[in-house]
């Protein structure tokens, strides 16, 4: 797949692929090498291994890591009911300790955990290995073999080596810091927030219907927003999210009491909201003066709230 | 087409001058994606050998500028192509942490511009100093070339009493297990039954599991955060602070520091060095020497590293004498932020020990309700008193 390829099938699937990005995708598919994203949250990591595997038409296989994750629920596990009952079936057939033990321990006892299963496929999957920074050091241990070698050596069976080669996305928010080793066998990538004209491409890459002066607010304002120090600032996810409860209230420009009625959607730490309000001078002129789309405003009569009104009810 | 040798060279020159740590298969893959993405196009080629060479954020910002001084030189070989093309300003390419803290807010809003003007031509002094020493962080540099460097002297770390610091982090660190990992390790008499052994075991026993080997959850050491007022008021009693600081670094993996007066800045990777007793911390900028503005400073550590550093198992230590030229109100919210968000916050003021302290000075008045404790920082007795009196309730 060559560059404006990778560009042009992502944006298919409504995900807009920075020149950067669609580099170092064409080269971890060329090179066959992990791919490790690293950015702030929600800026859309964890959708591009979803829409890769979309877009190779192939299975996507993800590891959600979290602290205490281990080989046994990362690699692989034995079905200890199975071998306890083949022990308990062969007692009396005699045979050596070790041949029951070779027997008990070998493919068919194993349960294979994601990264096994990765490895052990016929058509090479997509491998999201998800948030690896939640995971403790010890465990990026257990990945490196994986993702150097794409083998996975299990003490009493031997290396199971990649039939076919996954294609890996690791991605990291950050919250500690990675081995050198891990960095060392990955591609590596930093995927920022996106700048105006990226969010407008996003908005309508997944909004098709959005009012395109409505997007335009949307992208300057959420420019705005991430300029300033909250603690949480807001991602793609939650423009989309805004832009998505925008509609639903049929609104078609951001005025002072549209924005307080959805400032849930873009901050969800009061102290951000608390900021964001002492910075009323810089945003206002971001926002439409007159209250937008006054005919159509709902009040807050009904008792199905705003947006639901066009619920069916039979 | 020289491109091998010259793109070898490139690697030798980021490991050289920039500190990366990228070796031979960086070459070699770096080879392969030039190939892959072609030489025509330099944008397309500095992405492809970005998500090379590059490991972490902070190599990339400094990637561009590396990338544009080495193929604009009249050695490289894409050169041609890339002098005529490459109009992209240097500006874009500004150091890593400017920009960093630009966009975060970190740094007060000063002299920015100068700076990064100044850092333009740091590498190249550095070369011609005779300095180049791979290991040496950017940050480093950019302290050292820039334009407030050798305003107030940086503090040095003393040798003497040194052991009784370094017996006192010890103490400390093996103590505070308060962290409770999720990971489990075997051991006999261990809460839960480790099944994998257990039935590999029972074997030899017709299948009975007879022998039950048991795992437990690993405990491991607190995390410890030291954040050291290095303002002018406080500077000539920062020593023994400085001190420990190193000793818990030395001691710990899980131990940062930071010293701020104006600005923040963390030196964890410094006070790892072994041999640092008796020599001089590399020049600290704005972070020390300066006013004092704790309130701005502890928010700025809470936005910018306490994702990364704080949580309920972390233990930060603020040495100051609350002396707050800043906002009051923003050191009030910064230290409700920082008690939320981690196991316990204690006080060390180097006032603190004598007989007539009482904690009036504006900051210490408003910080008091969100402490764990408040401690004397005066000298190596202190520090081992805290150790003990911790270890006792920890």
């Amino acid at each position: 797949m060559t560059l404006d390829d990778i560009g042009a099938r992502f944006a298919r699937c409504g995900y807009v692929v920075s020149d950067d990005f669609a580099t170092g995708l064409e080269l971890m598919l060329a090179l066959e090498k992990p791919l490790l994203l690293e950015g702030p949250a929600g800026v859309g990591k964890t959708e591009s291994a979803k829409v890769l595997a979309q877009v190779l038409d192939t299975r996507l296989i993800r590891l959600q890591c979290y602290e205490g994750l281990d080989a046994a629920s990362a690699l692989y596990e034995w079905n200890y009911p199975k071998q306890l009952l083949r022990i308990r079936l062969t007692e009396h057939d005699g045979g050596s300790t070790e041949a029951r033990e070779t027997e008990i321990f070998s493919e068919p006892f194993l349960l294979k955990r994601p990264l096994l299963e990765a490895i052990t496929q016929d058509r090479a999957p997509v491998l999201l290995i998800d948030e690896v920074d939640r995971a403790d050091e010890a465990f990026e241990a257990f990945l490196l073999e994986l993702l150097g070698e794409f083998q996975v050596t299990i003490p009493e069976l031997g290396t199971i080596r990649a039939r076919e080669r996954p294609a890996v996305i690791v991605t990291s928010n950050r919250t500690r810091e990675l081995s050198d080793a891990l960095r060392r066998r990955c591609l590596y990538l930093w995927l920022d927030y996106p700048t105006r004209e990226q969010e407008l491409a996003i908005l309508h890459a997944r909004l098709p219907g959005l009012d395109a002066r409505l997007a335009e607010q949307i992208a300057a304002f959420m420019e705005f927003l991430r300029s300033q120090p909250f603690q949480k600032v807001p991602g793609v996810a939650e423009s989309l999210d805004w832009a998505l409860a925008l509609i639903r209230l049929h609104r078609d420009a951001i005025d002072e009491r549209t924005l307080e009625q959805t400032s849930a959607c873009i901050l969800k730490v009061r102290e951000d909201w608390e900021l964001l309000r002492s910075q009323r001078a810089r945003y206002a002129p971001l926002l439409s003066d007159a209250p937008a789309a006054t005919d159509a405003a709902p009040e807050l009569t009904s008792d199905y709230g705003i947006g639901t009104v066009r619920a069916h009810r039979g | 087409m020289h491109l091998t040798g010259s793109i070898a060279d490139f690697t030798t020159e980021l490991r050289a001058q920039y500190g990366f740590g990228s070796g031979h298969a960086a070459t070699r893959d770096a080879l392969r994606a030039a190939d892959i993405v072609g030489i025509t196009d330099p944008t397309r080629l500095r992405s492809a050998l970005r998500a090379i060479y590059c490991a972490t954020p902070e190599e990339v910002a400094q990637f561009d500028r590396a990338f544009d001084a080495f193929f604009r030189n009249p050695h490289g070989v894409v050169q041609a192509d890339l002098r005529s093309r490459n109009t992209r300003p240097d500006k874009r390419a500004a150091p890593p942490d400017a920009e960093a803290a630009q966009q975060s807010g970190t740094r007060p809003a000063q002299d920015d511009t100068e700076d990064e003007a100044e850092d333009e031509h740091a590498p190249r002094r550095l070369r011609e100093a005779g300095l180049n020493d791979a290991a040496m962080a950017w940050q480093t540099l950019r302290a050292r070339y820039s334009r407030g460097a050798g305003r107030t002297p940086a503090p040095r770390i003393d040798p003497r009493g040194i052991d009784i610091m370094l017996a006192a982090a010890t103490r400390l660190i093996a103590s505070l297990r308060i962290a409770r990992s999720r990971r489990r390790r075997v051991q006999r008499g261990g809460d839960r039954i480790d099944l994998r052994r257990t039935l590999r075991a029972s074997v030899e026993t017709a299948g009975e599991p007879i022998v039950l080997h048991r795992s437990t959850r690993v405990r491991r050491s607190a995390r410890f955060v030291v954040l050291i007022d290095g303002s002018r008021s406080m500077a000539e009693h920062a020593a023994p602070m400085l001190q420990f600081a190193y000793a818990l670094c030395r001691r710990s993996r899980r131990a940062n520091a930071f010293v701020f007066s104006t600005g923040l800045r963390e030196i964890t990777a410094t006070l790892r060095e072994k041999n640092l007793p008796g020599r001089t911390l590399p020049d600290l900028g704005n972070a020390w020497g300066g006013g004092t503005r704790i309130g701005e400073n502890l928010q700025a550590f809470v936005r910018e590293h306490g994702p990364r550093l704080l949580s309920p198992e972390t233990l930060v230590f603020v040495f100051s004498d609350g002396l707050d030229v800043g906002d009051l109100d923003r050191l009030d919210r910064a230290l409700r932020e920082l008690r939320r968000r981690s196991a316990g916050i204690v006080w060390l003021n180097p006032h603190a020990g004598s007989p007539n302290f009482a904690p009036t000075a504006g900051g210490m008045r408003v910080a008091l309700p969100y402490l764990t404790a408040l401690r004397p920082a005066r000298d190596e007795q202190d520090f081992a008193e805290l150790a003990r009196t911790l270890a006792g309730t920890g």
